[in-house]
């Protein structure tokens, strides 16, 4: 049955999550960085920003091991980082250059690296939920112990995919983790314009999956929720549906303008997941201002070698642009 | 040669290519214990097991997004979809997601999925009677097969059932009722080749699925009026044999193209073009449904999809001396 | 009387059909309700019995082979030892039969 559960900031550390919270803080701050990074190219492209949903790619690719297929949205850049694809391939593909995993072919509309685990972004809404149940599907016949996952964003929520999708994942018991990303629009449209179900969870509910809801902002509590959704589905106890409550910190796209009040705008902020962590860290006591200095001075280096890689990628041949077609 | 009911082909080939391919299953309505829409899966769910022979419900969209992410990830899937028409709401995983897989990802990934679905007017009405199967024909990445009888339907489908890609293999509500012979040994037919059916030397007459049969007739009919119609069944709809139908254009130097679909951006609008730039001097005509939707009455039907009548009339039409040459 | 039994031509959509089981041999008695014959079409199985005694005595297809719709599959008589019609004759009348269809 669907319930609504919000995770307490606290949470014990210990020696091992020390090292564990340090490394996340640093990814978060990485893909807070490359978007950065993106921007700054003479001509970036039409780019679904991932701003203030750092804490979400972060968190969920932490509880997925690496044969865990993960299908994503078109909002795919911090995920496909958090998934591990490396820097400079990724800005290489973003901008249209040969040099990274899809050879210019894909954007960041569909970019995929099956072999670390990123089966793919797709660019049409809620397209991808039907392929990432057959993806769970064939896990669980060729009995891989894998477990499927897939992000999608609210604005996917009223799509009978969702619906066909949530359907046959409960009837089959397919290994399928589905994480709605709720950053509460869906380009320009409010949630609650767009879904007359009260709370995206009850979506789940008619179908007799289990749903979930935290505050996708706690890298931490995003974590360990979706570590235990995918163990348990793991085991063989079916889908499971996590809504993760994030801020669309920038605009929809870099082309599309923003439309929301500066109030509106300041309240999100507060939710910013890489200010919240960097505090919580420093409460800790396990971050200080050389640490911080030396981890935003290590991920600036990272980019500006991702920038050079990319700068020196060459464009896609046309000549090859037949092959795979 | 054994003859058979146009379905034992289907099931035979099936058959043969689930048992050499472990990992390919069916997916589809009422396939299981129900044996198929048009009984063509009759014995398979016995045989195969419930894991490999699935129901699903009536969501075209779920079943072929699920069957593309299924093969995607290492499985092979034939997705059964009762009427062409409904095909259409499939369209979006099939054109966005399967035919485009391999060229989006740079070759990491493919998805190498069956679509069976059956067209044609037969007394249903009008959204169980369309032939639109030349939609199909222009979305890079996807191969269109059409067959006209049990033997080349039986050949088909098992090569498209070893396809590295999506395959749309569509067949026809009136071919069901007919008996054909199959080879008594496995046997493939390829991909992308026309077969000559009739030969004849005053004009070449082009048709795929049911048509071919009606051209037959149509041929029988001309002979007796001393015109000689070679008659071409196309059975590959993309990759289209052009070597084939430029052979006999160039033998007769008139071509009537027929279709059970509609003339505008139909199958035929393709060959005319094709054949007019290979072949200048040609003279090409086109018959194809009436401009309408195919009606429930069957006297409605009979008036708006062309006949033998009308494949006499157009090839004495198209025969006859022009008026200004 | 010496009757025939005829696949009917309103057999739906069914253009052609394949006998698959001769349930009585040539010379043996039916009951009124015995099963004759059973056909299939691509989508059914049909069996025929029956309706009036007879006896069968001659088959014009073997199992396995194919009908069409007013092919003539049997003729059969009411005694056994009727004349059958020769070279030029045909028996006029049907063989009263029950279908039933699966």
């Amino acid at each position: 049955m669907a319930q609504v559960t919000t995770v307490p900031w606290s949470c014990a550390i210990d020696p091992v999550d020390y090292v564990q919270s340090l490394r996340r803080l640093k990814s978060m701050l990485l893909l807070r960085s490359f978007e950065a990074a993106l921007l700054r190219q003479p001509k970036p492209g039409f780019q679904l920003l991932s701003r203030g949903e750092e804490a979400v790619a972060v968190g969920v690719c932490s509880a997925l091991e690496l044969t865990d297929p993960l299908l994503c949205s078109g909002r795919s850049i911090a995920t496909a980082l958090a998934r591990g694809m490396a820097l400079g391939p990724l800005l290489a593909e973003l901008i249209g250059k040969d040099g990274g995993p899809n050879r210019g072919r894909a954007g960041r509309a569909h970019v995929s690296m099956p072999s670390i685990g990123f089966f793919g972004a797709h660019g049409v809404v809620g397209g991808n939920l039907s392929v990432a149940a057959g993806v769970a599907f064939a896990q669980q016949q060729l009995a891989t112990g894998a477990v499927a996952c897939c992000l999608f964003g609210d604005g996917a929520c009223g799509a009978g995919a969702l619906h066909e999708t949530l359907n046959i994942a409960a009837l089959w018991r397919l290994p399928l983790v589905l994480i709605c990303i709720n950053n509460g629009y869906a380009v320009s449209t409010p949630v609650h314009t767009g879904l007359a179900a009260a709370r995206l969870t009850d979506l789940a509910a008619p179908f007799g999956i289990p749903a979930v809801c935290i505050d996708g902002a706690d890298v931490d509590a995003v974590a360990a929720l979706t570590t235990q959704a995918v163990a348990r589905t793991r085991e063989g106890q079916g889908p499971c549906f996590l809504e993760l409550q994030s801020a669309r910190l920038a605009t929809h796209s870099n082309l599309t303008r923003e439309e929301r009040a500066a109030d509106e705008l300041s309240r999100l902020r507060e939710r910013d997941p890489l200010p919240l962590y960097e505090r919580r860290l420093r409460e800790y006591g396990i971050l200080d201002d050389v640490l911080w200095a030396r981890m935003r001075s290590e991920v600036d280096e990272d980019i500006a070698a991702a920038e050079r890689y990319a700068e020196q990628a060459p464009w896609p041949d046309p000549g090859q642009a037949a092959l795979d077609a | 040669m054994p003859k058979v009911f146009f379905r034992e082909a289907l099931t035979r080939a099936i058959a043969e290519e689930m048992t050499r391919e472990p990992r390919l299953f069916l997916l589809g309505q009422d396939i299981a214990e129900h044996g198929g829409s048009y009984a063509e899966t009759r014995g398979l769910l016995a045989r195969f097991g419930p894991a490999r022979v699935r129901n699903t419900p009536v969501a075209e969209a779920m079943t072929i997004g699920f069957a593309a992410g299924a093969a995607a990830a290492g499985l092979r899937a034939m997705a059964f979809i009762t009427y062409l028409d409904f095909l259409l709401l499939g369209l979006d995983p099939l054109v966005n997601y399967a035919a485009k897989l391999r060229f989006k990802s740079a070759g990491q990934l493919n998805a190498p999925i069956v679509v069976k679905a059956t067209a044609g007017a037969k007394g249903q009405g009008p959204t169980h009677a369309q032939s639109i199967e030349a939609w199909l024909m222009n979305v890079p990445g996807l191969t269109v097969l059409a067959p006209s009888n049990a033997g080349d339907a039986y050949g088909l489908l098992k090569t498209a059932l070893r396809a590295e890609g999506p395959v749309v293999f569509i067949d026809h509500k009136r071919l069901f009722p007919l008996g054909g012979f199959v080879p008594e040994k496995e046997e493939l037919i390829p991909i992308g080749s026309a077969a000559v059916r009739r030969t004849g030397r005053h004009l070449t007459l082009v048709a795929h699925s049911y048509m071919s049969v009606i051209a037959l007739d149509a041929a029988t009919q001309l002979s007796a009026a001393g015109i000689e119609a070679e008659v071409i069944d196309l059975r590959s709809l993309w990759p289209i044999d052009w070597d084939t139908l430029c052979a006999s254009a160039r033998h007769t130097g008139h071509v009537l193209l027929v279709e059970e679909g509609q003339v505008v951006c139909g199958v035929g609008a393709e060959l005319a073009f094709g054949l007019r730039e290979r072949i200048p001097e040609l003279r090409i005509a086109r018959l194809g449904a009436r401009r309408l939707p195919v009606a429930a009455s069957p006297v409605l039907e009979a008036y708006t999809i062309p006949g033998v009548p009308a494949i006499v009339g157009a090839a004495h039409a198209l025969l006859a001396p022009a008026a200004h040459e | 009387m010496v009757r025939k039994f005829v696949i009917p031509k309103e057999l739906g959509e069914a253009i052609e059909v394949r006998l698959l089981l001769w349930c009585k041999t040539e010379g043996q008695q039916l009951g009124a309700g015995d099963a004759l014959l059973e056909f299939e079409t691509d989508k059914a199985l049909v069996l025929v019995a029956a309706s009036q005694p007879a006896v069968l005595r001659r088959c014009f297809f073997r199992e396995g082979e194919w009908m069409k719709p007013g092919d003539t599959v049997a003729w059969l008589s009411d005694e056994p030892g009727e004349p059958l019609p020769g070279e030029a004759g045909a028996p006029a009348e049907d063989l009263l039969v029950d279908f039933h269809v699966t």
